[in-house]
């Protein structure tokens, strides 16, 4: 089924069962209350006439964990991660503590997995500079994936980075929104 | 057309044309897969029975730059998004954020040309020791807009001294 520009009734021209079922049943089945299938989603476009319910996710990895690679690895516990069906686009947080053993930087970013592959990249992870065994603030940033593959499942999976010294890594989350 | 209160059927009442017309019809037009034009775009509430779809839009500009001004500046694109809003919308910024000297460099959301203040920038302090370049993000509400399409550009000044640098710049407007 699928949206019609529902009928202009003309006076004393009978309604039909099929222009009922085309303009009122099957058009009532496309709108919110048709389409929610759970608590706590929200409504998006799906295209013209038509819409979808997203999720909203989230995972929390507290436990501390360090890393001396070079390039993106998971931790011994790995993510977090949310794995959610999206539209073309999600919207992703990522928040952690970290801190280095020397002059280093420390990078928590994520890859996608799933419709579309995306690679973790330093240009959109939370990375703290220096420190030498002080802990950097908790702090999050935002990020918007503009090239998933529509409706399909995708996992949202942290990874984690050291540039040249031991990085740990602590109070970690992801929240991700599809869209 | 706009919404207004379905009819209330009455028994052996004959339905008109015009009671189809407003009662169903003009109603269903105001519903959401009615209005929906594209993808990704979120269903909000716009005014008593009213809903319109609203982007979520992103800009990048991962190249770096740097400025010792002490007024805000726009460095390059900024980077900037244009979105129409209703009266709120939801910002996110991101960026690697350094200060060379013993004082603050400041990155944060101009919207529509307006002067950011230090509480909507993300803030890092130098100590004119070592230089730190944390990539971190702030949030902000705007709620009280017009409605109609507005502006948020990524501006950057310093406290004194300088140069600031900003690097991996990421600016996310959700219109409301």
């Amino acid at each position: 089924m699928a949206w019609t520009t529902p009928l202009s009734a003309v006076a004393n021209t009978p309604l039909t069962a099929g222009q009922w079922n085309a303009s009122v049943r099957d058009n009532m089945l496309e709108t919110t209350p048709g389409v929610a299938t759970a608590k706590r989603k929200i409504f998006v476009t799906n295209g013209t006439n038509k819409i979808a319910e997203r999720d909203l996710k989230d995972h929390i990895v507290d436990v501390e964990e360090s890393t001396t690679s070079t390039s993106y690895v998971d931790l011994g516990t790995i993510g977090p991660r949310v794995t959610l069906r999206t539209g073309f686009s999600a919207l992703v947080w990522i928040r952690c503590m970290s801190s280095n053993s020397g002059g280093g930087t420390a990078h928590m970013s994520y890859a996608v997995s799933g419709g579309t592959t995306i690679a973790a990249a330093n240009n959109k992870a939370r990375s703290a500079d220096g420190g030498s065994g002080s802990w950097s603030p908790a702090s999050s940033v935002t990020n918007l994936e503009t090239a998933l593959d529509s409706g399909d499942e995708h996992t949202f999976t942290a990874k984690y980075l050291s540039s040249s010294v031991t990085s740990s890594f602590s109070r970690r989350r992801i929240v991700v929104l599809g869209l | 057309m706009a919404w207004s209160t379905p009819i209330t059927a009455a028994a052996n009442s004959t339905f008109l044309a015009s009671q189809w017309n407003t009662g169903v019809r003009d109603n269903l037009a105001m519903t959401a897969p009615a209005i929906s034009t594209t993808n990704g775009w979120l269903i909000c509430s716009s005014a008593t029975n009213v809903i319109s779809e609203r982007q979520v839009v992103q800009s990048i500009l991962d190249t770096s730059a740097t400025t010792s001004s002490v007024t805000f500046v726009t460095l390059g694109t900024g980077p900037a998004v244009t979105v129409t809003t209703g009266n709120g919308a939801l910002c996110f910024h991101s960026a690697n954020v350094s200060c060379a000297t013993n004082n603050s460099a400041l990155y944060g959301p101009s919207i529509d040309g307006d002067t950011p203040p230090t509480g909507r920038c993300i803030l890092i302090d130098g100590d004119g020791v070592t230089t730190r370049d944390d990539r971190i993000g702030v949030t902000n509400g705007f709620l009280t807009l017009s409605d109609g399409a507005h502006t948020f550009t990524l501006q950057a000044r310093v406290t004194g001294g300088g140069p600031a640098t900003v690097i991996n710049r990421r600016i996310i407007a959700m219109a409301l």
